[in-house]
């Protein structure tokens, strides 16, 4: 039974940024798709975002990513439990996507700004974004703008934020900010933080900002985990053994952050996932992301057994 | 998602176990980890005995890489 979301304040707790498992000849491998969110569910994680940042969703096609969905759906996941990572500089194939998703039951949409040959000014970026809201036309939809941080220097200025929320606040819902520093995703709550919702993706930060929403890739391997972190439920200090520490949920990711220093986001929680489960086949990254370098998969996988995940985090 | 009907195949003290939602219920949640959920008991025991063969092979290796003792030679 699709359920249409019809607030626009609804989303809250840890969205799962989820990996995207591949079978060897590199197509998507959608039964252990389907069980890894699964397992997520049955580990507490109640809402997912496919095809962002951590599953690769520019490597993808539309018809991959709603075949994907369809098989998730039928699978018994909810659509209102879905976001839908959209990342498309043509105008035409991001309104296809998200028309024929919604037609899935799906209603958030992630969509990141248009990439070209050249940075985009925000005259042109307004003008994109009013295009594919005015084009995808539908009711009950959400959009979330996907900011991806410093380095791609492909952000929506506040000032367009603004101006798009004005024009279409039925559509415009949310920001989800992939920039590593706080100090960018205070910005944007203080701007927004009352109208739109503001959901940081870098688990470091959230006992400093304290959202009411993340979008997690790191939840992939340790949903637990940052459920604690996010709710601020950090475990009281039992023991009574001078000098003798109990480990934080926040001291976890950083941990977990620092075994996979700088080597690429991806294909290191993929890799970790592979030992998680005891299936090689997670490691398969799509191109252009590349695989870790043999002598760097050695040194992960040592670090990542020392570091002992527990299943129960 | 409804896990009341599903299995589960879980790690407790040292072992694996395939088990249904209505008996790790009852277990202390400190005594177990979960690994993976499956709805049918028949994929639970798929995965389960993949997880021992890997296990049985991790273990020859290891055995493998004992140098012989005086018995042996």
């Amino acid at each position: 039974m699709v359920e249409p979301v019809t607030q626009t304040n609804d989303m809250s707790g840890v969205w799962a940024d989820v990996l995207t498992p591949l079978k060897a000849d590199l197509t998507l491998d959608a039964p252990r798709f389907c069980a890894h969110i699964r397992n997520l569910s049955a580990r507490g994680v109640a809402h997912f975002t496919v095809f962002g940042f951590a599953g690769e969703g520019p490597c993808f096609s539309n018809s991959e990513k709603l075949d994907a969905l369809s098989e998730l759906i039928k699978s018994g996941v909810s659509a209102s439990d879905l976001m839908l990572g959209v990342t498309a500089t043509a105008i035409a194939d991001a309104v296809h996507l998200i028309k024929s998703a919604h037609a899935l039951g799906v209603r958030r949409f992630l969509v990141a700004p248009p990439l070209h040959y050249q940075p985009i000014g925000q005259s042109a970026m307004l003008a994109f974004y009013q295009q594919l809201i005015g084009q995808v036309n539908l009711p009950h939809w959400q959009l979330y703008f996907h900011q991806l941080g410093g380095v791609f220097r492909a952000d929506v200025a506040e000032a367009t934020l603004a101006e798009l929320r004005r024009q279409f606040p039925f559509a415009v819902t949310g920001i989800v900010d992939q920039d590593v520093h706080p100090s960018h995703t205070l910005d944007l709550m203080r701007s927004f933080g009352s109208q739109l919702i503001v959901a940081p993706t870098n688990e470091a930060n959230l006992l400093v900002l304290k959202p009411s929403v993340t979008l997690s890739a790191m939840a992939n391997l340790m949903p637990v985990v940052i459920k604690h972190i996010l709710a601020n439920d950090l475990p009281v200090q039992t023991t009574k053994i001078s000098g003798m520490k109990v480990k934080s949920p926040d001291d976890r990711v950083t941990e977990l952050r620092t075994i996979m220093g700088e080597q690429p986001l991806v294909a290191s929680l993929k890799l970790f996932l592979s030992m998680h489960y005891r299936q090689t086949e997670w490691e398969w990254v799509r191109p252009p992301l590349m695989r870790i370098s043999k002598d760097g998969r050695e040194a992960l996988m040592k670090a990542f057994k020392n570091f002992n995940l527990l299943a129960s985090e | 998602m409804n896990f009341e009907n599903t299995w589960y195949v879980i790690e407790r003290h040292n072992r694996y176990e395939a088990v249904s939602h209505e008996v790790m219920c009852t277990y202390d949640p400190n005594t177990f980890v979960m690994l993976q959920n499956f709805e049918t008991h028949h994929e639970a025991l798929v995965e389960l005995r993949r997880l021992i063969h890997i296990e049985i092979e991790e273990t020859n290796q290891k055995i493998d890489k004992i140098p012989g003792d005086s018995s042996t030679r």
